[in-house]
């Protein structure tokens, strides 16, 4: 064992500060630093009392910036959450959805524009002449999605030749119509409808229908996905 | 690490104070402004919400009321009568009393049974008082001239309704043509 790892002897500490801290003054020998004339003879100081064991330090309280730091921090952290909270509430949530209880979720100004699309497009569809049963056709297909103006087309075309050879002539009237289900993606109207139809210049009856016409919302506006007649 | 802020080393404090201080009176200020916005779209949604609920009351009250029409036996026609009327208001409520004696004799009398259910149900215009909606059924109805065998009878509807102290009750109802194979009533 070395002589460092020796454990060192304790330094008193009763009155240890005071003989480190202040050095006595001897009679007939001046301080070098201290006002007192030479000659000037003290009185030896008495013991002092042994100071009392020390306590434990209370915690340090924050300084008065500190604390105001502290507070403006913990103000913008809520402020911030207030304001998430509010971001949420206006632009994230989902929008309603449509249910029995809650038929339109829409306004009713855009509800009666979609309604109204749906209607004159299924009159745009039905109405057809054999004078011009392919442009019509083509025309109808602009208010349809891709996929069902690929079904209509197929159909069209496979009645083309009777539809032409009888000289038929379909005309439509729209007689009412309402909103069943809207949303801002997809609408359905009930359309009653009556139909006029004209073979060979002969005057068929007028046969009424009901349809539910589906529409949805596309880039190009409101088109028919889908048109139910049962 | 602590900073005094009397010392030397408290002007940092103070001007990461003066920053904070910045930061919250402009975050204040915004959920302020949010609020308001929140406030305002809180009250236009509830008003659209009130609005569109009450096309799924007068569709559900519609729906009923045609439905309560279209299933009638001729051995029960009472049943029927009573769910109509208890859907009824106004001249449509007089009009179906005033035909009920009528109607029990002339179901007796062809034996018929209808039923029927409400395919679709559009409403046509509605406010906060009254709506029009129009409906389309499927159904059948049987009776002596189809020899007791039910034959499908589709028909063509639209109602008038009143909201009555916070009920949708018909007001007025129209049968509307429809093609050949559903014209005609029960009998």
């Amino acid at each position: 064992m070395t002589d460092s790892s020796r454990p060192h002897p304790r330094r008193p500490v009763v009155g240890s500060r005071t003989s480190a801290s202040r050095p006595r003054k001897v009679a007939g020998r001046a301080a070098s630093d201290a006002p007192d004339r030479a000659g000037d003879v003290e009185p030896p100081e008495p013991p002092e009392p042994p100071e009392p064991p020390e306590s434990p330090k209370p915690p340090a309280e924050p300084r008065p910036a500190n604390r105001v730091t502290v507070a403006l921090v913990v103000a913008i952290v809520a402020l911030v959450g207030v304001a998430a909270g509010e971001s949420w509430y206006l632009w994230l949530r989902d929008d309603p959805v449509v249910s029995s209880d809650r038929p339109v979720v829409t306004s009713e100004v855009a509800t009666a524009s979609a309604v109204d699309t749906a209607a004159r497009a299924l009159q745009k569809i039905l109405a057809t002449s054999w004078k011009d049963y392919t442009e019509q056709t083509d025309e109808a297909a602009t208010a349809m999605t891709s996929a069902f103006a690929e079904e209509y087309r197929t159909t069209a075309e496979a009645i083309e030749e009777d539809f032409v050879a009888a000289k038929t002539e379909v005309q439509v009237e729209i007689t009412h119509q309402g909103v069943v289900r809207a949303s801002t993606e997809q609408v359905q109207a009930l359309v009653f409808l009556t139909e006029y139809v004209t073979r060979n210049g002969t005057h068929l009856k007028a046969t009424p229908y009901r349809a539910l016409v589906t529409v949805v919302n596309t880039d190009e506006g409101w088109l028919v996905s889908d048109i139910d007649t049962r | 690490m602590e900073v005094a802020l009397g010392g030397p080393g408290g002007r940092p404090v103070r001007r990461l104070n003066a920053v904070l201080y910045v930061v919250a009176l402009l975050l204040a200020c915004g959920t302020v402004i949010g609020g308001v916005l929140v406030w305002r779209q809180d009250d236009t949604e509830a008003t659209a919400a009130a609005t569109q609920s009450r096309y799924g009351a007068v569709q559900s009250a519609a729906t009923a009321e045609v439905e309560a029409m279209l299933n009638v036996r001729y051995d029960d026609a009472q049943a029927t009568i009573d769910k109509v009327l208890a859907g009824a208001t106004g001249k449509f409520k007089k009009q179906y009393e005033n035909a009920s004696d009528g109607m029990v004799q002339l179901l007796k009398l062809h034996t018929s049974v209808m039923t029927g259910e409400v395919v679709w149900a559009g409403v046509s215009s509605i406010d906060a008082d009254s709506a029009t909606v129009i409906a389309a059924t499927e159904g059948t109805v049987a009776n002596k001239a189809s020899r007791n065998q039910p034959v499908a009878r589709n028909f063509r509807l639209q109602l008038e309704l009143v909201n009555v102290d916070g009920t949708w009750l018909t007001d007025n109802l129209t049968w509307l043509p429809d093609n050949a194979d559903a014209a005609g009533g029960a009998s």
